[in-house]
């Protein structure tokens, strides 16, 4: 089950991130506007965070005390990096 | 936007080497920075940090990209990946706090003969040992632990992507089969690529419009890998990544001698 719904999450926020792109390089040619470049960028960098979550929620329902520990772990570390680059 | 289409041809080239870069990454678990990075720095003229920090969202995009259809095939083992990421990370970390204080230059050419011992030992075996046919065994995960601490700590210092050298621990050291090992590994890449990215985002050595191109060569490229690793033989993905390694040595021996 984990697999299924990470599958789909990551396939998704990609498709997502794919559209934006496409949307922002012709928004950048037409207006010169970034802006929905950036939110794809965002959206790319957040994916990873998304799937660590998934794992995490999955397994805890599934039981696999192991997987949700280390998905966890994996996840403060994340956290603490994104805290540590915007405000420290 | 016609400052845009001045750069077009070196916004065309940027693509095609982004949709190599892809392909490759995602056929042989490695991020493909190694190529993206430079051709930014060459072609787009970009400083070296915002090239670096571009690429590494090329890099997280190969990877997500080609993770979320080999795990849709069930070709990733995943708990490995936690594990072994868990203890890469600390390198990484550590290697971040000791870089000011290690000479990297003589530790890359230590690290350029590791590679090519690898490459070696990758062409050589893959004649004897039957492959895909044979399931992970998962042995030697505590050898395996400490190489990927030592890969995240040695790529940190180098500058290297890790991925070169998860995907030879995945094989080697813990028994999966080429193709599971690439898988694997190219899951891993991506938890440490957006990792080292959000750094870049936020000191703003990110060129966003070079980055969508980038994006989206990567994406078509690491796409094709995944379409591609079906057909391909294990041999033939073998000989590939033993090139990149030996081109990988090549490079740090160079560093070295400057």
């Amino acid at each position: 089950m984990t697999g299924r719904y990470l599958s789909r999450i990551l396939r998704l926020f990609i498709l997502l991130s794919l559209g934006l792109m496409i949307a922002g390089i012709s928004d950048l040619l037409l207006s010169g506007s970034d802006f929905l470049i950036k939110m794809g960028i965002y959206l790319l960098i957040f994916t990873p965070f998304a799937g660590l979550l998934i794992i995490c929620f999955y397994s805890k329902i599934e039981g696999k005390k192991w997987e949700f520990l280390l998905s966890l772990l994996l996840l403060l570390f994340l956290l603490f990096n994104f805290l540590s680059a915007y405000f420290f | 936007m016609a400052y845009y289409l001045r750069w077009m041809p070196d916004i065309l080239l940027i693509f095609l080497i982004s949709f190599l870069a892809g392909m490759l990454g995602s056929l042989l678990g490695i991020g493909g920075g190694v190529l993206i990075a430079p051709s930014l720095i060459v072609f787009v003229h970009l400083p070296v940090r915002t090239a670096v920090g571009t690429s590494l969202l090329g890099v997280t995009a190969t990877s997500v990209t080609a993770a979320g259809i080999y795990i849709k095939r069930k070709m990733t083992d995943l708990k490995l990946a936690l594990i072994l990421e868990t203890t890469t990370i600390p390198g990484a970390a550590l290697s971040a706090f000791l870089a000011s204080r290690i000479p990297s230059k003589y530790i890359g050419s230590v690290l350029g003969f590791v590679l090519l011992y690898v490459a070696g030992n990758m062409l050589r075996k893959s004649q004897a040992v039957p492959d895909e046919s044979t399931p992970g065994s998962r042995k030697n995960l505590i050898l395996a632990a400490l190489a990927s601490f030592s890969a995240g700590f040695l790529s940190g210092l180098v500058g290297i992507g890790g991925g070169v050298l998860k995907t030879p621990i995945l094989h080697f050291l813990v028994g999966l089969p080429f193709k599971a090992a690439a898988a694997t590994s190219v899951f891993m890449v991506g938890l440490t690529s957006s990792a080292g990215a959000v750094h870049y985002m936020a000191r703003g050595d990110v060129d966003y419009p070079v980055a969508a191109v980038v994006v989206l060569g990567v994406i078509g490229g690491a796409y094709l890998g995944t379409r591609v690793i079906k057909r391909a033989a294990p041999l033939l993905l073998k000989k590939i990544f033993s090139l990149v390694l030996a081109l990988m040595a090549l490079k740090l021996f160079l560093e070295a001698l400057k």
